[in-house]
Formats: C-alpha cells, sequence, structure tokens
C-alpha cells in the first residue's frame, strides 16, 4: 500500500499470496483509497484456483492471469488494463 | 504485489502500443523486484518457496532453487537410450534441458496427472534437468523464525 502511494504505477499485478494482507484485501484497500483506487489491478492466479480470478474481480480488480503466464498473455492484458 | 516502477522513468502507458518494449519493459521490472525480494529473503526476514504437488503429495522447494515454472513443453525430443523415466529435451527460455520425470512416480501413472510443469535447475550448471509435477500452487513465504520441519497436526506441510 505504502509502495503504490508512492510510486503511483501505471500498473498492479496483485499475487493472491503474500505476507501480511492477502491479494484480495490489498486490492481492495487500493480500489477504496482515492489516492490510488485508478490504478488497474491484475490478479495473478495459479492453476487450479481460476475462481479466485473471479474474485480478484468482485473486488475491483481489471482483469486476472493464471500462472503460469505466457508472455503474449501478459501483454495483451497488460495492453488492456493500460488502455483502462 | 508487484509495482510497476523500478526507479526508471519509462512509463507503462507509453508502451502501451509497442507490446515488445511493452513485455521488455515488465520483464525488467519483474527482475528488479525478483532480486529485491531475494535480497530481503537473504536479510533472514523470510523463507520463500515453490509449492506444488506431485503423485499426492505436497512439496516445497525453494525459490532460489528454482529457475522457472512453464506449462509442459509443446516439442519435446526424446533421448536414444535415456532412462524410461527421462522424457525427453525441450526448449526453453534458458537453453534446451533435460524434462527429467519424477523416479518415484512410474511414467505411466504421470501421463495421466495434469500438465503443470515445475522446471527445476541448478543441479548441475552443465546438465540442466526439469520436474514434471501435477500442479504449481504457487509461492508460500515464512517468517524465518517461523519455520518448522515435519507437518502439521492435519498432515498439511504447508500450514
Amino acid at each position: 500500500m505504502r509502495k503504490a502511494k508512492e510510486m503511483k504505477p501505471d500498473l498492479i499485478f496483485m499475487d493472491i499470496v503474500m505476507p501480511g494482507v492477502n491479494g484480495y484485501q490489498a486490492t481492495r484497500m487500493l480500489i477504496n483509497d482515492p489516492e490510488t483506487s485508478l490504478i488497474p489491478i491484475i490478479m495473478v492466479t495459479t492453476k487450479g484456483q481460476e475462481t479466485t480470478g473471479f474474485w480478484g474481480l468482485r473486488q475491483g480488480a481489471v482483469d486476472y492471469l493464471v500462472k503460469p503466464v505466457s508472455a503474449q498473455a501478459l501483454v495483451e492484458k497488460a495492453q488492456a488494463a493500460l488502455a483502462t | 504485489m508487484t509495482s510497476t516502477a523500478s526507479g526508471t522513468d519509462t512509463s507503462l502507458r507509453s508502451l502501451r502500443d509497442r507490446p515488445f518494449e511493452l513485455l521488455k519493459e515488465l520483464e525488467k521490472r519483474s527482475r528488479t523486484v525478483a532480486a529485491n525480494s531475494v535480497a530481503e529473503a537473504e536479510k533472514g526476514q523470510e523463507w520463500v518457496g515453490v509449492a506444488f504437488r506431485m503423485g499426492g503429495e505436497t512439496f516445497l522447494v525453494a525459490r532460489e532453487e528454482t529457475r522457472e515454472v512453464l506449462g509442459y513443453p509443446a516439442v519435446v525430443t526424446r533421448i536414444p537410450g535415456a532412462k524410461s523415466w527421462v522424457k525427453g529435451l525441450a526448449q526453453c527460455a534458458w537453453g534446451a534441458h533435460a524434462d527429467a520425470g519424477f523416479a518415484a512416480i512410474p511414467w505411466e501413472r504421470r501421463d495421466h496427472l495434469g500438465s503443470q510443469y515445475a522446471h527445476r535447475g541448478g543441479q548441475s550448471p552443465d546438465i540442466p534437468a526439469g520436474l514434471m509435477v501435477d500442479e504449481v500452487l504457487g509461492f508460500r513465504r515464512f517468517a524465518e523464525i517461523g519455520i518448522q520441519c515435519g507437518r502439521a497436526a492435519d498432515g498439511d506441510p504447508l500450514r
């Protein structure tokens, strides 16, 4: 959260499993914060957890990727997210 | 969370219509974040492993021992005279390598298991080998002080 506020990145790839807060919580916090609410977030899930992408979208993420991520999918989703 | 800032002024938005440059910039930033994460782990703050399932068991391997995780290669070239559990040679980002199966799991059984594939490097710089697994579960992080050997009471080694 602190880094997102400091850096104001163009795009965030959000992992689900992280130390401290998980990816859903972090996404909700970023979306609800006026300073970071416009940063597009792409959830990154592992295979077999595709439903977590759906839940990520419910938290406000613009899209999700399933690992292992292909270069083509990465670029396409990043391009689409950066257009928002 | 992977933020896109990496100490450079390049805006990802400015690269939106140049996919190759965008991909290169994403890779560069990802490597920077990964290098910083390894540096933090080396300070003893946390231990990070890649979790995977294989033959009904759950395993963890240290992140620094994992070169790459990728889907099962589309093309695998058989090696004449190789052991039956060696699937063959495949091309990946850092060169050709042998796709080694796990000797404890019969090849006949692995054929109908999941298709994910964990690529472990570092066993030998000359003969990099990949390990085929059922499913990659992603990173698991542990505070250095909280690492304990063995299984939890419920049998899940990841808890």
